[in-house]
């Protein structure tokens, strides 16, 4: 079992927040954790991190242009569904939201004041990645952010 | 290596998909506005449904003259300004941003001296003090 805190993006400023997931072992405080992570106390990577530094090279390009569609929907800024969409199954409380660039997928949820990205994932993966991020979520909130 | 902030807002990405999508948000704006479907519009710039479509999915990458004629068709301006980036960066980290507002155009600006110099007549030795000069600037 895992527990999770969150962790702001640095590279992404606007109106609204926007974190990333991090994912630690079940052992871990998860609570002094966040803790230290808002005050900058401690480094460690969240999931949007890990899918960058997994990133091919050929990918790079796309990843920049992915941050700068995140830096729009957090300043509330114009976007086509192409790029940004809700995909949020009927009946389900908390939205949820796919944002695309090229052959790169980010997918996350609606926090209070921002979004929460759950995992980064590949255009010729999308139904498999859609189920992990969709298990990740159900964990996610069934912990209560913890 | 790790993308920063700095890195994004230096890269040819970030400012693409700035001007793509912001074009992307006038047309879209103008067609609501105007009740105009995608072929309607398509029918007013002259253009295939299919430039349209790729203009809506935020993916436009063509001239600039063509950039300044759909700005038009929208009744916008494509006001572009240019901002040193190392101080565009510098400002971001501050939390500043840049916006575009009038300000009322100069008209007829006179500059006086505060001290004003009598003129030399024809033919008068004129000199110079540097030093005093210095001391006053």
């Amino acid at each position: 079992m895992s527990k999770f805190v969150t962790k702001t993006i640095e590279t992404v400023i606007g109106r609204q927040q926007f974190k990333q997931l991090v994912i630690v072992e079940d052992k871990v405080d998860a609570i002094r954790l966040q803790q230290q992570i808002d005050k900058n106390e401690v480094e460690i990577d969240g999931v949007l991190d890990v899918y960058e530094s997994n990133l091919e090279d050929k990918y790079k390009s796309s990843f920049r242009g992915m941050t700068a569609l995140m830096n729009r929907v957090a300043n509330l800024q114009s976007l086509p569904e192409e790029k940004f969409r809700d995909i949020t199954p009927d009946k389900e409380i908390v939205k949820e939201y796919e944002i695309k660039y090229q052959d790169l997928r980010v997918y996350l949820i609606k926090i209070a004041n921002g979004k929460l990205i759950l995992l980064g994932g590949f255009k010729n993966n999308q139904d498999s990645d859609l189920k992990k991020f969709r298990a990740l979520k159900r964990q996610f909130l069934e912990k209560g952010g913890y | 290596m790790k993308l920063t902030r700095e890195d994004l807002l230096k890269s040819n990405e970030y400012w693409k998909v700035q001007l793509q999508n912001d074009l992307y948000g006038i047309i879209e704006e103008h067609m609501k506005k105007n009740n105009l479907t995608r072929s309607n519009l398509a029918e007013n710039l002259n253009v295939t449904k299919g430039y349209v479509t790729q203009i809506l999915k935020g993916e436009f990458d063509h001239k600039i003259s063509k950039l300044i004629e759909l700005a038009l068709a929208c009744n916008k301006v494509p006001l572009t300004y240019y901002v040193d980036i190392d101080e565009f960066v510098k400002n971001d980290a501050l939390g500043k941003v840049y916006e575009v507002f009038p300000i009322t155009r100069m008209q007829h600006v006179t500059y006086e001296s505060k001290n004003p110099q009598p003129q030399a007549k024809p033919g008068a030795k004129i000199s110079f003090d540097f030093q005093s000069s210095l001391a006053t600037a």
